[in-house]
């Protein structure tokens, strides 16, 4: 395809609102151009880096080379583009260029019904989407000032350990995956259909559940899926061991996690790297425990921690965490209470003005939704805190020095999804 | 022009064409393997509509090959471009040549067949190399260049660890060794250690898992092959799997007894029903081979490549010398 | 707790480092725009073991002058936080090494969160406008359509 582009600087920033505030900021609105090859040889147009850190990644020195891993993955994680400098083999700087999965989800839901909300966020980070679906449904809950019932509460909290159980599973899959095993993702998804089968049956939906609501849940749960969940309890951790057999002990596998990727835990704090990743640096940082929400208080579990901080870590750390859900879920299941699930609630809500925070351990790390109501039927903000997003920038912290394999296992390590990336 | 060397030269022509035609339908016997094989292990079905069982998908792929647009760089060498493939191609059908099928079903029964198979696997390295330089792109030239690296590595040991076996039994022909084997039992009690060795350097040489960082995601593209389509690419996906064969057969053939069968049934018969009998021992312990491979394909991920060179020389290199030192040494003690 | 926007950077690194505080984790850095007159506002959620809550500190911004000090040296992790902010509502991080768009493309010419954004007629507003044919109206050969009809 060779069309003639336009000949205009797509930076004509001199007359734009974003020039003008740079100059005000001291920022040069262009920033000079070094001995810097970057741009075209990832295939953008050329211009020159707009800030030191650009700069500092697409200058090449002698025997540097750009590479460019695209958005379409042969694996994983879905649409994001690395642009890694590389001498050689050894990775020098990463620079993860992110947005092809931008959808305008805040934006969207400022004209969405506290309701519809709910079908917003579910694609967001869509592994997780109970998680994505709990925050909103606890931030609108504090504004309108009321409380789920007891029974929606326990429901809760057992569709989001499902999410987790199968979230976890996911990653074990993908780790494998992205280090040539081709067989664990399958297991994994033998797991994920199982446990999709059984949200499917409460929430209707496979993926994007929309099964929260602003007092409740949607549906309620009756004697046949306790006992479907009972059958598939008692097949899971079996599925469970054959994928850890394959790839625990292995050594290939050890070989390429062990010692890979460590990630320290003030490092950890100070990226904002939160969740599983967190936790197998050795801060004990959970969020069911540090400010409980939900059920959390009564249910019994430890946090666990690992004290390496590499990529085997960070692996048996969901291991280990996809087991204590399953725990859960048995607690929560003994547990569960009788009663309504769904609180009286008008359907369109229009909380009093006010401002809501709330937070949920996701799979992948700290999910949080910041909520701001003017009266209306709409939120006036409404502000979510993706937990891959700011993982994210642990991966060019970790990766100079090692070599280009190594950057698919350490990004499998943090388990990120595009979908909650990009929002 | 005398009548022997009209004969000689039409039986070899017969055999090479012969070979050249059976080195497709192995191909796709072994694709199918892999595809069928490797999906029960991951406990689905795999490709169960094209004809009974899936049996005809891998022909299908054939012909898909055949019928892709087959287009080439504009920059990319023309000449070595379409050298390449057929390089590779030729490297494995040239080494069908020398592998023993049955008694007296050799196309080639030279002297030094093993010197002959090892200089012909070699061309393999030669064509991927200019298959990654002659691509006029970048990464296809750095996962050329790797492969060729990985796979010189991997020949030293390879052939160190037939020299062992070569020692023993004192020829450089297959049938010869054959031969022994029958009188001394099979090579693999007399060199467990060389046939690890052989083993783990061949699956490295053909680029299979857990040893395929060239194919996998070098650079997060295919390597050497990524300009390639159509048949072009059809030729370096067939010699794969071909060369997957030839590395069994030869393993057989060196280590297992090639045509021999195994101790409860009699090791060979005569005359036609001998061939036969031949015919069906050796393919079955090859396609052994090659399940094994493929199990463990699907079963262990991917050595990185600096572990994979760093086992090639420092593990693999002084394992097999020590092996042909000790093999050399016993040699003498015993006076064989 | 709200503050005035350049004091962010004190206000936190005591909230941070003080003992009794103790607020280590930065859990959330989010942007507000209250409208077309108003001011904009940067919220900040952080966490601590010795408090039984968030703590929500917000950050006054002029709409004007839409500068804050950027607080990296802090919490490397707001890099991305603040790119975001800025991408969205354009608001400036004076010290940040990394001040560029995230979600939209480095072109782009607007703050899509703000309030008063309108959405920009692609056609004609980025650079690949009028490259294929069809988007030109003046290339469309409408006499060849008069003939058939």
């Amino acid at each position: 395809m060779t069309t003639e582009p336009q000949i205009r600087d797509p930076l004509e920033i001199e007359r734009s609102e974003e020039a003008r505030l740079r100059t005000a900021a001291g920022l040069p609105p262009v920033a000079r151009s070094g001995e810097f090859a970057g741009f075209e040889s990832v295939g953008l147009p050329d211009r020159p880096p707009q800030t030191d850190r650009e700069r500092e990644v697409y200058t090449l020195d002698e025997g540097e080379m750009l590479v460019n891993m695209g958005p379409q993955h042969p694996a994983t994680h879905g649409v994001m583009r690395l642009v890694i400098k590389v001498r050689g083999e050894i990775v020098v700087d990463i620079d993860p260029v992110l947005g092809y999965l931008h959808r305008g989800i805040e934006k969207l839901c400022e004209n969405a019904t506290y309701t519809t909300v709910m079908t917003y966020v579910d694609p967001m980070d869509y592994l997780s989407a109970m998680h994505n679906e709990h925050a909103p449904a606890i931030a609108f809950e504090k504004l309108y000032g009321i409380k789920a019932p007891r029974r929606a509460e326990y429901i809760r909290a057992l569709v989001v350990e499902l999410n987790r159980v199968f979230s976890h599973g996911l990653m074990m899959g993908f780790q494998a995956l992205d280090m040539g095993g081709l067989t664990p993702i399958l297991m994994s998804f033998i797991n994920r259909d199982e446990v999709v089968d059984l949200l499917s049956a409460i929430s209707g939906q496979r993926m994007l559940f929309n099964f929260f609501r602003v007092g409740g849940v949607n549906f309620d749960v009756n004697d046949e899926f306790i006992s479907r969940l009972s059958t598939w309890r008692a097949g899971v951790l079996k599925n469970v061991e054959m994928n850890e057999r394959i790839l625990t002990d292995n050594e290939i596998f050890r070989g390429r996690t062990i010692g890979m990727g460590v990630l320290s835990g003030k490092e950890a704090i100070s990226l904002g790297v939160t969740g599983p990743s967190l936790r197998a640096s050795g801060v004990p940082f959970d969020v069911r425990k540090a400010h409980p929400y939900c059920i959390y208080p009564e249910l019994e579990f430890d946090v666990i921690t690992q004290p390496g901080g590499d990529v085997y870590s960070r692996y048996l750390q969901r291991v280990a965490e996809l087991k204590q859900s399953i725990h859960l879920i048995d607690q929560i299941v003994d547990k569960m209470p009788h009663g309504p699930v769904q609180a009286q609630v008008p359907g369109i809500i229009r909380p009093r003005p006010g401002r809501a925070y709330a937070a949920v351990e996701s799979p992948r790390g700290l999910y949080s939704v910041y909520a701001i109501s003017d009266g209306g039927p709409n939120p006036y903000r409404f502000r979510m805190r993706d937990p891959s997003f700011i993982s994210l920038q642990a991966i060019p912290k970790l990766m100079p020095g090692r070599l280009i394999a190594d950057t698919m296992a350490v990004m499998a390590s943090f388990d990120p999804v595009m979908g909650g990336v990009d929002k | 022009m005398s009548v022997d060397l009209l004969l000689g030269v039409g039986r070899f022509v017969l055999a090479t064409t012969l070979l050249l035609l059976m080195t497709v339908p192995t191909a796709f016997i072994v694709i199918q393997m892999e595809i069928k094989v490797i999906a029960q292990m991951q406990l689905r079905y795999g490709p169960n509509r094209i004809g009974p069982w899936g049996m005809f998908q891998s022909t299908i792929h054939g012909f898909k090959f055949l019928a892709k647009e087959d287009h080439m760089p504009d920059q990319a060498d023309r000449a070595t471009f379409t050298l390449a493939p057929w390089m590779v191609y030729m490297a494995a059908a040239m080494s069908m040549l020398v592998i023993p099928f049955a008694p007296g079903v050799i196309a080639a029964d030279f002297n030094i067949g093993i010197v002959y198979f090892f200089a012909v696997i070699g061309l393999s390295v030669v064509g991927l190399l200019i298959a990654g330089w002659a691509s006029y792109n970048k990464y296809s030239l750095l996962g050329g260049l790797r492969s060729a690296a990985q796979m010189v590595s991997y020949e030293i040991p390879l052939t160190l660890s037939v020299v062992g076996v070569v020692v023993l039994g004192g020829t450089l022909n297959f049938r010869e060794l054959i031969a022994w084997q029958q009188a001394h039992g099979w090579m693999l009690l007399w060199q467990p250690i060389g046939l690890g060795i052989f083993y783990i350097a061949s699956l490295a040489e053909i680029n299979r898992t857990p040893f395929d960082m060239v194919e996998a995601d070098s650079e997060l593209v295919a390597g050497p092959f990524t300009e390639y389509s159509g048949m072009r690419f059809g030729f370096f996906f067939f010699a794969e799997y071909v060369a997957l064969f030839i590395m069994s057969g030869i393993m057989t053939a060196l280590f297992f007894g090639g045509w021999l069968a195994p101790w409860p049934f009699p090791a060979q018969l005569d005359g036609f029903a001998g061939t036969i009998y031949g015919l069906f021992w050796f393919f079955l312990k090859s396609y052994l081979f090659v399940f094994v491979a493929v199990w463990l394909r699907a079963t262990l991920p991917r050595v990185r490549v600096d572990q994979l060179m760093g086992m090639a020389w420092k593990v693999l290199l002084p394992l097999a010398m020590l092996n042909l030192i000790a093999t050399a040494g016993v040699v003498v003690w015993l006076n064989l | 707790m709200t503050i005035e926007g350049d004091q962010n950077v004190p206000v936190l690194w005591r909230l941070r480092d003080d003992a009794e505080l103790g607020f280590w984790f930065l859990a959330d850095a989010a942007a507000v725009d209250y409208g077309v007159g108003e001011h904009l506002e940067v919220v900040y959620h952080l966490y601590s073991d010795r408090h039984p809550s968030w703590l929500r500190v917000r950050a006054r911004v002029d709409r004007s002058n839409p500068h804050l000090p950027t607080i990296t040296g802090l919490w490397e992790g707001a890099t991305f936080h603040e790119r975001e902010m800025y991408d969205m509502m354009g608001i400036v991080f004076d010290g940040n090494r990394d001040l560029r768009r995230i979600f939209m493309s480095p072109d782009y010419r607007s703050f899509p969160q703000r309030k008063d954004f309108l959405l920009p007629d692609d056609a004609s507003d980025s650079p690949a406008a009028g490259v294929n044919p069809l988007e030109r109206p003046e290339t469309w050969d409408l006499a060849r359509l008069e003939g058939e009809r």
